[in-house]
């Protein structure tokens, strides 16, 4: 029995057909979209920080605020440090400081976040300290409030502002701006009303014919102009300001925010003020995971 | 770049500690005309957005699912009409009505002979009318 050349040619042809549409590796597709995916999930895991799963972007990271409280809260267990100042003062030709160092704990999403911290007012004899604690909760979509109190239980023989300033702010990330950092909101605001620092006016504005409250309403508004670059305009319930914010270090949470203040002086104060903060919160946390 | 920037900033923080006292004792709140002492913490993250589910796009020919759930209530099938009453069968006074109306009824029966009794079917189950079947515009097809 011969087999012609054409013949076998021909079964050999739809051997290696058969074996090329039933091979496993090139039949099992779905495989490929498995490696993709744990590629995607482990550069995820792999990356510094945490990881919020989430529907909508939060503010960027980068300053948005100095002479007003914000809205929201942080996502995790904190220690921070935070050195602030204004040069002049109203009234003087002093610089004057504050610092600060606390806690912060608690998600927001699901329950509430506390932030606890202690000043010292008087920076350069380390006294004058008193205490603030804020609590904040993210409410509908993108948006956070907080209720705290600013400055409590200063002492009276040290202090010149010893009755504290208690304060609720609601704020909102725009959804509709995405920043230059993917999953961040580059535009939001913030809107508050507060006593103590945000209605009071100094007892020299008092004397200048300049009332004795402020609105005691507070509001700031922050657009991300670069990528993690903020500018950002303030009404502190007494006056106006400006103010940029950013993080100079990558991949490191030390943030600073430069600005002036009281551009309003018919309003409050004598003249105007430069403002600088210096903040740096360092994590408690392992690696999380929150929605 | 970014060290020279870090510590040059704190050579100035530390040079104005000295000075950086605007307490002039006489309760002018100048405590109150500082920064506010926080720090952002929102959002040294990596964020993963996962968008909401978008919804479908409704498909040309089918009709659009309410969220109203229009199943009639009291169960998935449509209710079933009353069976139509059953007609006497011929008793026994029946049939002697027939019998003597038969003399009045001759004229119009001329020709046509007795008629049979109808029969009884008293055992067989009587199935309601079954409604029609509304047809489906999009099940028509076009007429030539």
């Amino acid at each position: 029995m011969t087999i012609s050349a054409n013949r076998l040619f021909k079964i050999g042809f739809i051997f290696a057909l058969t074996a090329i549409l039933f091979h496993p590796k090139q039949a099992l597709s779905q495989n490929n979209f498995e490696k993709v995916l744990s590629k995607k999930m482990d550069s995820l895991i792999s990356e510094k920080g945490h990881v919020i799963i989430s529907q909508t972007m939060l503010p960027n990271n980068s300053v948005s605020s100095i002479m007003t409280p914000s809205g929201w809260g942080s996502y995790g267990t904190y220690v921070f440090g935070v050195v602030g100042g204004v040069y002049p003062t109203a009234y003087t030709n002093k610089p004057d400081l504050i610092s600060a160092f606390g806690l912060t704990f608690g998600n927001p999403s699901k329950w509430v976040n506390v932030s606890a911290s202690v000043n010292i007012t008087r920076v350069s004899e380390l006294k004058n300290l008193s205490a603030n604690l804020v609590v904040s909760r993210a409410i509908f979509e993108s948006s956070s409030i907080s209720v705290g109190g600013l400055q409590l239980f200063a002492n009276a023989d040290v202090s010149d502002a010893p009755e504290g300033t208690y304060y609720i702010a609601f704020s909102h990330a725009v959804q509709s701006v995405e920043s230059k950092r993917p999953g961040f909101a580059a535009l939001g605001y913030t809107i508050g009303f507060g006593t103590g620092r945000f209605l009071r006016k100094s007892p020299y504005d008092v004397a200048a014919g300049k009332g004795k409250y402020g609105t005691g309403f507070f509001g700031s508004i922050s657009y991300e102009v670069f990528k993690q670059v903020n500018i950002n305009a303030e009404w502190t319930g007494l006056n106006l300001g400006f103010s940029t914010g950013f993080r100079p270090i990558k991949n490191s949470n030390l943030t600073i925010g430069l600005g002036v203040t009281n551009l309003l002086t018919n309003y409050s104060g004598d003249r105007v003020g430069v403002i600088g903060t210096l903040g740096l919160p360092i994590s408690l946390d392992k690696k999380q995971f929150y929605r | 770049m970014r060290k020279i920037v870090f510590i040059t900033l704190l050579a100035i923080t530390a040079l104005g500690l000295k000075n950086a006292n605007a307490q002039t004792g006489i309760n002018n709140n100048s405590d109150w005309k500082v920064p506010v002492p926080s720090v952002n913490t929102t959002a040294p993250f990596i964020r993963v957005i996962v968008p909401p589910t978008p919804t479908m796009p409704p498909m040309p020919g089918v009709p659009a699912v309410s969220p109203i759930p229009t199943l009639p209530t009291g169960g998935l099938m449509p209710g079933v009409p009353g069976s139509p009453s059953i007609p006497p069968g011929p008793g026994a006074n029946t049939a002697s009505n027939q019998n003597g109306n038969q003399g009045s009824n001759a004229g119009s029966t001329a020709g046509s002979g007795q008629q049979p009794a109808a029969p009884s079917f008293k055992d067989t189950p009587i199935l309601p009318p079954v409604p029609p079947i509304t047809p489906l515009p999009e099940l028509r097809f076009p007429t030539s």
